[in-house]
Parts: C-alpha cells; structure tokens; sequence
C-alpha cells in the first residue's frame, strides 16, 4: 500500500512538457492501465484512442481551451454508446455509471504516468464535438476525457 | 492578418476555432472560467505579436504574454490574486495605448 499512498500523494498535475516524445512501450502501460481500470457490472463501455501526431494535437488544442500546455501525447478516454445500449445501460439515465467509468480508467492513467516518471494532466474543456470530428470517430464513440501526456519539462 | 502580416491568416482562423471552442465550454464551465477564457485568448494572440511584431514592440508583447501565462493559472489556486490580476490589465494596456498614441 505504501508505494501506491506515496504516488496517490505525490502526483500533481503537469502542465509544461518538453517536446520529447514519449515512447510506445510507456504508451502501453498507459493503455494497459486505462484497460484494467474498475468497470460497471463488468460492461466495458469505454474504449480509448492515443494520438502522438504532433500536428494533431496541435490542431487539437484550438479544440481544447483547457489543453494550456504542448503534451506530446494524448489519451482519449471513449465511451462506446453502441457498446452501453448493448449492455443495457441506459446513458440517458443512469449517469452514474458512465462517469463512475470514465474517472476510475482516468485515474489509473494518471498515477500509471506518475509511476513512469512522466508528467499527465486530466483535460475535459474540450468541445466534445469539435474532438470528434477532428479525430473522426464514428457517431457512437464519445470523447468524455481526455489525459495529456509528456515529460515534465 | 493584412499588410505586414504580423499575424497570420492561419493563425487567425486557429483563434475563431479557440473561441468558438470557449463559447461552448461556458456555457457549461463555472462563471469565472468565461474570464480565464478570454485571457487565455489574449495570451493566445500575443504569442505572434510577441515573434513577428516590430522590433521595438515585441519586448512588450513578451512580458505581458508571458505575465498573462505566469498569472491566469491563479484562477485554479488563488482566486483573490487571479482577480486582482485581471482587474489591473486593461489599466495597464490603456497605459501602453495611450504611450502610442502620443507618440
């Protein structure tokens, strides 16, 4: 328990990055750590996109006023509306259930980048459509958060 | 945008999408966070004043972008300062304003 109090207490949010990249086998943990995040009865509702386009995420940013700072990397925390009404979750409803999910893989991603030595901040005001369509994702897949992602600068 | 192309037209449209973007978001967003936003932009457009400029303005555009950065982020930690700091701005620029219109 202590190692994971000590990360729980020692991250903070980074919103100065060096224009390092960060390498594909971080990314995975990353991802890895957003996968095995609690989930709802199980459901899985939420699937997850990284981008590490520079020019993307610079074009992204003009999306995302909350996005201060140039991270190197971004992960998209998704929620699958095809993949909740499958389930049976009613996302028009049930509230809880959706954002119960998308913070627990949030958090796992934040204190995964703490445990990596990088620095992560959470970004949610972000047009959601405008993210959207800049990363064309089809209809049923929703950005609710976004994690930026690089190394401290 | 035009003449000495300080700013380009590029960078402009970039800004319309960062405003149209915080025109969304507040009407969502806490009240104060619709103030952050349009400092931000201010920030924002300073940064090709800041590189582009003429010579003997751009030191100017520096320091008050880089003012602006180093004190909107207080809106999140110390609201009284981050208040504080807005209030006094445009004091500040009409001082600048009025520095060039005499000039």
């Amino acid at each position: 328990v202590g190692p994971l109090l000590e990360l729980m207490r020692g991250r903070r949010v980074c919103r100065s990055f060096t224009a390092d990249p960060v390498g594909r086998d971080e990314l995975n943990v990353l991802l890895d750590a957003a996968r095995f995040a609690p989930s709802a009865s199980n459901q899985r509702i939420n699937k997850f996109r990284v981008v590490t386009d520079g020019d993307r995420i610079r074009l992204l940013r003009h999306l995302a006023p909350g996005m201060l700072g140039h991270p190197t990397a971004l992960l998209v925390i998704l929620t699958d509306t095809e993949k909740a009404a499958a389930e049976g979750v009613r996302l028009d409803l049930d509230h809880r259930t959706r954002w119960a999910d998308v913070g627990s893989a949030a958090e796992n991603v934040l204190l995964a980048a703490e445990a990596l030595g990088l620095g992560a901040c959470p970004l949610m005001s972000f047009s959601v459509g405008g993210v959207a369509e800049m990363l064309e994702l089809p209809d049923h897949l929703i950005p609710d958060y976004i994690v930026q992602v690089g190394h401290r600068a | 945008v035009a003449g000495d192309a300080i700013v380009t037209e590029e960078e402009a449209f970039e800004l319309v999408v960062y405003l149209a973007s915080a025109a969304e978001l507040t009407l969502l967003e806490p009240e104060l966070y619709g103030s952050f936003r349009l400092v931000d932009a201010a920030s924002r457009l300073l940064a090709p004043l800041s590189e582009r400029a003429p010579a003997s303005r751009r030191a100017f555009y520096e320091e008050l972008k880089a003012e602006i950065d180093r004190r909107k982020v207080l809106m999140m930690s110390d609201k009284d300062a981050y208040l504080e700091f807005v209030r006094g701005l445009p004091a500040t620029l009409a001082a600048e304003l009025k520095t060039r219109a005499a000039q």
